[in-house]
């Protein structure tokens, strides 16, 4: 045993000078090409031809207009004084084939719609080890396209397209089969999805804001074992939509502003194991739609003047809906089936009408958020327009009494008679 | 629901007296939400559409929409669907009848709904496809075979 350990010791030695040996020999082999408009490099394509892997590309302001940059080597391109690569609407911008690209402070503009092909301005194939940061696109089809890629950084990036539909324009950040990649800290606006995702798996999205584009802030499908947190999905055409995934977590997120008929906060649909904490839910036409939904837990998070806070179809299995703020919404819970059973507990809900004898901060008779009217609503959609009626407003009364069409096991046993999360609004 | 019921008469009516013989409407991309996966419909390569023997009309974002909701149709409320339509890939907005399509599966992105299935008007456009995207081509009932299989396996 201490012979095995003393050995481990030897090995992981050795291994530390190998590397810093290699680190040297990189640092004396790197060296750095300068692409200036009017020095003996004038373009990316041409550095790249004398490059060797390690070596630095330094690319001075101006405007750079070249067939598509093929990066083949591990090389760093970067940027100095915001120089500007253009595609003239007409060409993908950069394809990256080699692992270890860095692509840094460049802008990458024009590249133009393509029905046929999914250009980008940035497309990073069968490769690993990619970090794209600090760069502005602006009107990309598709901005940056990572596809048969592992260990990448996407970070503090700025994407805004100028879609103005959704058939003639692509995602702002497109992953296609990928693993283990970060993308934080980046702007994205007016293209289709502002992030989309289709098998990825193990990554972290992170303090994004992703507004104003066509279709979803954030989409994902078939994307296991991935991470959301504090990022702003705001006034996005239909909001965010997540669907046939496993092991899901979202916390700290905003989902603002998205409305239409068929706009929602954020959209579950065949999601199990989702964990939803600390989100902010507010102004959505609905906040969370979950529909075949597993094992779904949804905790700490608030719900602000949204038309319906959450809603949950039937087949929505083992939920669990807890300590939430629900204040403002035109409707909290709506459901269009008897049988859930997803728990409610602890919630704070601005429509409770119930007492506190004990003292203990939580109300001593149950709250039933789905209303007789939403359950109305769900099975005739038009009767919407009697709302704010003196005639629904006494149903809803009736039904609270003596419970007959509002499903009985949605109901709050402990709600909360103060908002939980009260600084956050 | 009412409102949908009222604009749904005219063409029941219609296709009373036609035997059936109305085409599929226009797909509305960005606005029509799929049938099956509730995403809105975007891509207008990809477009489908199936009316069912009750008349009434869902828009699919993706050849595997409409499929699956075909079997799904068909496993859990012994419906068959009367007609569906796919678009040819070539030229979006156009729709061919499924049974008749040819169609292609490749192994890249591209389909919105992951299965890589892309739908052409003529055997010779499949090929063609094929040539350059790789993949296999198969006929329709082939595809409904393909996604009932896979989703066996998934679930």
């Amino acid at each position: 045993m201490a012979l095995a350990a003393e050995r481990g010791r030897v090995i992981a030695l050795a291994g530390a000078l190998l590397v810093i040996a290699a680190a040297t020999t990189t640092a004396g082999a790197q060296r750095t090409i300068v692409v200036a408009p009017t020095g003996p490099v004038r373009s990316i394509t041409d550095a790249l031809r004398r490059a060797t892997p390690g070596t630095r590309i330094l690319v001075k302001a101006g405007v750079y207009r070249e067939p598509t940059i093929v990066v083949d080597k591990s090389v760093a391109i970067i940027g100095e004084g915001w120089p500007v690569l253009d595609g003239e609407g007409q060409r993908q911008i950069m394809t990256v084939r080699a692992d270890s690209v860095t692509v840094r402070g460049l802008v990458f503009r024009d590249v133009g719609t393509s029905y046929r092909e999914d250009r980008a301005a940035i497309k990073v194939q069968e490769s690993s080890g990619c970090v794209i940061d600090g760069n502005r696109f602006e009107r990309a089809f598709f901005g940056i396209y990572l596809a048969r890629v592992s260990d990448c950084r996407i970070t503090h990036n700025t994407i805004i397209g100028n879609a103005t539909t959704e058939t003639a324009s692509g995602n702002g950040i497109h992953l296609w089969t990928a693993d283990n990649i970060t993308i934080s800290d980046n702007t994205i606006r007016g293209h289709r999805d502002g992030i989309y995702f289709e098998f990825v798996h193990r990554s972290d999205v992170e303090r994004n804001l992703s507004e104003g584009n066509l279709r979803y802030g954030l989409h994902f499908m078939f994307s296991d074992d991935c991470r959301y947190r504090d990022n702003i999905f705001r006034q996005n055409g239909s909001g965010v939509a997540v669907m046939y995934t496993r092991r899901v977590v979202m916390t700290g997120n905003r989902m603002e502003q998205n409305w239409g008929a068929a706009a929602y906060g954020l959209l579950l649909k065949e999601i199990s194991d989702v964990r939803l904490e600390r989100n902010q839910f507010s102004r959505n036409t609905t906040g969370l739609l979950a529909d075949g939904t597993t094992r779904l837990v949804v905790e700490n998070n608030t719900f602000t003047d949204n038309g319906w806070a959450i809603k949950l179809d039937a087949n929505t299995q083992t939920g669990r809906i807890a300590a939430n703020d629900f204040t403002g919404n035109t409707f909290d819970v709506a459901t269009n089936g008897q049988s859930t059973d997803t728990v409610l507990e602890g919630n704070y809900w601005d429509a409770y009408r119930g007492y506190d004898l004990h003292r203990d901060g939580y109300g001593d008779v149950p709250f039933r958020p789905v209303r007789l009217f939403s359950v109305l609503v769900q099975r005739n959609a038009p009767t919407l327009i009697l709302l704010r009626s003196t005639f629904v407003a006494l149903l809803d009364a009736a039904e609270r009494v003596i419970p007959a069409l509002t499903p009985d096991a949605l109901s709050d046993p402990r709600p909360a008679m103060r908002p939980l999360h009260g600084a956050r609004r | 629901m009412l409102v949908a019921l009222g604009a749904a008469v005219p063409p029941l009516l219609a296709s009373l007296e036609g035997c059936g013989e109305a085409g599929p409407r226009p797909i509305a991309y960005g606005r029509d939400e799929c049938s099956w996966c509730r995403m809105t419909v975007s891509d207008a390569r990809y477009g489908a559409e199936l009316v069912t023997t009750k008349g009434k009309q869902h828009i699919f974002d993706s050849i595997e929409c409409l499929a699956e909701f075909q079997l799904a149709l068909e496993q859990r409320e012994g419906q068959t669907a009367a007609r569906s339509w796919v678009t040819h890939y070539l030229q979006p907005g156009a729709l061919v009848p499924a049974p008749d399509a040819h169609y292609l599966r490749t192994e890249g992105p591209g389909s919105p709904m992951g299965k890589g299935l892309m739908a052409f008007a003529t055997a010779a456009d499949a090929d063609r496809q094929r040539r350059i995207a790789g993949g296999v081509t198969m006929s329709w009932v082939g595809v409904l075979a393909m996604v009932k299989g896979e989703n066996g396996a998934r679930g």
